[in-house]
C-alpha cells in the first residue's frame, strides 16, 4: 500500500517537486518496503500468517474473501524487491529520462512485487503478474527516440501478455474444477481426485505462463530483446526481479495448488522442469560467448543463470529450494549489478564496436565487475556458493554428478563471458581509458549501489545457519496440507524439521574450479572476435553456434511462432506422460 | 452450447496466436493480441454458464432462482480493464515506432541489435 499512495504522490506533486527530490522520495519508500518487509520477515519466522481482506474470513472450510498467505519464502522475495528497486532509483540518477512519472512507475511496480510475493490467492497472482508487466513495458519504453528500446517494450508486452493469457486460461480452467480461486482450497479440492487432462493442462498453461516471464528456452527470446534495448535499471528489474519472481510462482503454484494430484507423477514433473533448465543454462551459457555486444552477452549470461535456478526447484525437494530461495537472491543481485557497471553500446559512427571503455566507474567499476563475475561463478564464500551447494545436495546419485558437471561448466563459461568484457576490452581497446571522463573514477550512486548488491550477494553466503533456515523454510513451503490448514482456520501441527546443513568441501571446490576455468577462459578465450581484427565480427563462431545465434535475430513473430511450440511440446509431454 | 463456446474459444486463441505470428502490420499485431485476449474472456464466461439460470442480478427474483456464476464476470470484468490497459499502451508504443521509423512493418529493424 505504501509505495502505492506515495506514487500517486509522486504524480500529483511532480511539478513541484525537484529531480533530487522525487528520486530521494522513491528511495526512502522502497527503503521503507525493505523495512517492513525484514519485519515482517522475523514475525512470520515461526510459520505462517494468514490475512483476510475486509475480514472476510472463510466459514466451514468454504474461502469467499481474498487473503494475503504470508510465508517466510514469500517475505524474502519482497524484501529483496524493496532492496532492488532501491538500487535501481540509486542507479536511474544518471539515466536523464527518468523522471517523476518513470519513479512512479518503479513505486508500482514494487507494490505488485510484494503483492505478488505475498498473496494467498491464484487470480490475484495473476493481476499482480500483468501489473509487473505493464509497468516494465512503459519503464523499457521510457527513452521514446530509441527505436530500439521501442523494439524490446513492444517485444516484451506482446510475448508476456501471451504468457499472461496462458495463466488465465488455466486459472479459469481451474476454477471450473474447483470453484475457488484461493491457493490453499484449490490445492484441497484438486488432492481429492487424481489427475486428469484437465489438471494436466492447466499445470501446463499456469507453468508455460510463468516461464515465459522468467525468460525459460524456448521462451527466452523477449529478454535477449528487451534486456539489450531497456535503459540499465529497467534492464536489472528485469533480470533481477522479474525473472526470479516468475520462477518463484512457480514454485508456488506447484507446491499449494498442484502437489496433491501431481504427487503421482513427480518424476515426470521433475524432468519437464529440468530439462529446460538444464537447456536454458546450456544455451545461455553457450551463446553468451559470442556475443560482440556487451549487454546482449549480460542478457544471455542471466538466461543462462535462470535456468540453473529452474533446476533448483524442479529437483522438487527442499533442499533445492531453499537453494533456489538463496540464489535467486544472491545470483540476482549480481546480475542486476552488472546490468548497472557495463555501459550501454553507444552507436556513433566510425568506431568500431568494443572500441569503448565497457563500463562505469573506473577502476572501483573495473574490480566490482570482476567481484561480480566470481559471485556469478560461485566462488567462496558468496551467496551463490551456498545457493550451488545446496542444489547438488538436491539431486542424487548419477544426477549429483551430472549436476555438479552442469553447474562447473556453465559457472566457468559465464563468468569467462563477464571477465572477457574486461580483459577484451584492455587489451583491444588502446586508448580506452582516455577517453573515459575523470569524474566517473569516484564513488557515486550509482556505484555504490552496484557495490552494495554485489556485497550483499557474497554476504549471504556468510550468514550463519543461513542454509539451515531457509530448509526449514522450504519444508514448510511445501507442506500443503499444513498450508491449507493455517489458511482455513484448522492449524495443524507442522512436523518439527532442523536439519544442519553441511556441504563438505566439493562445492567449495568447485567454485574455486569454476572462478579459475572462467578466468582462463576470459584470458584465451576460443572464439574471441576482438583479437582478430580482420574477421568481421560474428564471424568467428563455429557454424552450430552460428545457427543458434541466427535464430535469435527473428522477429515479435518468430518469438510468438516458438513460444506456442514450447508450450505444445510441454503440453504434449505432460498430457501422455499422465493419462 | 457450452461445447460451442468453448471451441469458440479456442478457435480464438489459435487464430490470434497465428495472427501475431504472421503479423506484417504492428497494428495488425497488436489487435491480435486483443483476439488471444478475448479467447479468455469467452473461456471464463462460459465457465460460469448455467443453462436456464438469471443473471447474478437478485432483486425482484424469488429467493432460490438459480444464477450464474458472479465471480467468473468479475474476473473477467478485470481480465478487460487490464486487456484494455496493455492495448492502449501498445498502441501508444506503436505510434512512437510510426513516428520514429516511418513504417509499421515489426521486422524493419531486426538487424540493429547484431551490429552493436
Amino acid at each position: 500500500m505504501v509505495p502505492l499512495l506515495v506514487a500517486v504522490a509522486v504524480v500529483v506533486l511532480r511539478r513541484h517537486l525537484s529531480r533530487r527530490a522525487t528520486w530521494m522520495l522513491t528511495l526512502a519508500t522502497s527503503a521503507a518496503v525493505v523495512g517492513l518487509a525484514a519485519t515482517l520477515l522475523v514475525e512470520v519466522h515461526g510459520g505462517l500468517h494468514v490475512y483476510w481482506f475486509g475480514g472476510w474470513t472463510p466459514r466451514h472450510g468454504v474461502a469467499l474473501g481474498v487473503s494475503f498467505t504470508v510465508d517466510p519464502f514469500g517475505v524474502l522475495g519482497a524484501c529483496f524487491a524493496g532492496l532492488l528497486v532501491s538500487a535501481v532509483v540509486l542507479v536511474a540518477t544518471r539515466v536523464e529520462q527518468f523522471g517523476a512519472l518513470a519513479h512512479a512507475l518503479l513505486l508500482v511496480l514494487l507494490a505488485a512485487a510484494v503483492g505478488f510475493c505475498l498473496t494467498g490467492d491464484l487470480f490475484n497472482l495473476f493481476v499482480f503478474f500483468e501489473l509487473m508487466s505493464v509497468c516494465t513495458i512503459a519503464l523499457i519504453a521510457v527513452n521514446t527516440s530509441d527505436v530500439r528500446s521501442l523494439r524490446g517494450a513492444l517485444h516484451f508486452a506482446i510475448v508476456n501478455s501471451i504468457g499472461a493469457f496462458f495463466v488465465l486460461i488455466g486459472i479459469a480452467l481451474l476454477y471450473a474444477r474447483t470453484g475457488a480461486l484461493n491457493l490453499a482450497v484449490m490445492g484441497q479440492r484438486l488432492a481429492a481426485h487424481p489427475a486428469d487432462q484437465l489438471v494436466v493442462t492447466a499445470f501446463a498453461l499456469i507453468v508455460v505462463g510463468f516461464l515465459v516471464k522468467a525468460a525459460i528456452v524456448p521462451f527466452h527470446f523477449w529478454l535477449v530483446d528487451a534486456a539489450t534495448a531497456a535503459p540499465a535499471p529497467v534492464a536489472m528489474l528485469m533480470v533481477g526481479l522479474l525473472d526470479t519472481l516468475g520462477l518463484y510462482a512457480i514454485a508456488r503454484v506447484y507446491w499449494t495448488v498442484f502437489s496433491g494430484p501431481l504427487h503421482a507423477h513427480l518424476a515426470l514433473v521433475q524432468s519437464v522442469l529440468i530439462g529446460a533448465g538444464v537447456a536454458t543454462a546450456i544455451l545461455g551459457a553457450l551463446l553468451c560467448l559470442v556475443q560482440p555486444l556487451a549487454t546482449r552477452r549480460l542478457a544471455f549470461v542471466s538466461i543462462s543463470h535462470s535456468g540453473l535456478a529452474l533446476i533448483a526447484i524442479g529437483l522438487l525437494n527442499p533442499i533445492g529450494l531453499a537453494g533456489f530461495g538463496i540464489y535467486a537472491c544472491a545470483d540476482g543481485a549480481t546480475k542486476a549489478a552488472l546490468f548497472s557497471l557495463v555501459r550501454a553500446p553507444r552507436r556513433t559512427r566510425g568506431r568500431e564496436p568494443g572500441s569503448s571503455p565497457g563500463w562505469h566507474g573506473g577502476r572501483v567499476g573495473a574490480a566490482l565487475v570482476v567481484l561480480a563475475a566470481a559471485g556469478l561463478a560461485g566462488l567462496p564464500p558468496g551467496g551463490t556458493y551456498l545457493a550451488k551447494g545446496l542444489l547438488e545436495d538436491g539431486a542424487s546419485g548419477w544426477g549429483r554428478v551430472l549436476l555438479g558437471g552442469l553447474v562447473l561448466v556453465v559457472s566457468a563459461l559465464t563468468a569467462g563471458a563477464v571477465l572477457h568484457l574486461l580483459i577484451g576490452r584492455r587489451a583491444g581497446g588502446g586508448t580506452a581509458p582516455a577517453a573515459e571522463p575523470a569524474a566517473t573514477g569516484r564513488w557515486s550512486w550509482p556505484l555504490l549501489a552496484a557495490a552494495g548488491l554485489i556485497g550483499g550477494a557474497f554476504v549471504l553466503g556468510v550468514v550463519p545457519g543461513l542454509g539451515a533456515h531457509s530448509l526449514s523454510a522450504a519444508t514448510r513451503f511445501e507442506d500443503r496440507p499444513v498450508y491449507a490448514g493455517t489458511v482455513l482456520g484448522v492449524p495443524r501441527p507442522a512436523s518439527p524439521t532442523s536439519r544442519e546443513v553441511d556441504l563438505g568441501v566439493v562445492p567449495a571446490l568447485l567454485g574455486v574450479a569454476a572462478t579459475a576455468a572462467g578466468w582462463g577462459l576470459a584470458r584465451y578465450r576460443p572464439f574471441d572476435s576482438s583479437r582478430d581484427r580482420r574477421r568481421p565480427v560474428g564471424a568467428a563462431p563455429p557454424v552450430p553456434l552460428r545457427r543458434l545465434q541466427q535464430l535469435h535475430r527473428g522477429g515479435i513473430g518468430d518469438s510468438a511462432a516458438w513460444l506456442t511450440f514450447g508450450t505444445a511440446t510441454i503440453g504434449a509431454v505432460l498430457a501422455l506422460g499422465i493419462r | 452450447m457450452s461445447i460451442l463456446a468453448y471451441g469458440v474459444a479456442a478457435w480464438l486463441l489459435l487464430v490470434g496466436l497465428w495472427g501475431i505470428v504472421n503479423s506484417r502490420n504492428l497494428v495488425h499485431q497488436v489487435i491480435c493480441v486483443s483476439v488471444v485476449q478475448a479467447s479468455t474472456y469467452v473461456l471464463l464466461v462460459a465457465v460460469g454458464y448455467r443453462s436456464g439460470a438469471v443473471a447474478p442480478v437478485f432483486s425482484g427474483v424469488r429467493v432460490g432462482t438459480i444464477a450464474v456464476d458472479p465471480v467468473v464476470q468479475a474476473l473477467c470484468l478485470t481480465d478487460v480493464v487490464v486487456g484494455t490497459t496493455v492495448t492502449a499502451l501498445l498502441l501508444a508504443l506503436v505510434v512512437q515506432w510510426h513516428k520514429r521509423t516511418g513504417s509499421l512493418d515489426p521486422d524493419q529493424v531486426d538487424d540493429l541489435d547484431e551490429q552493436g
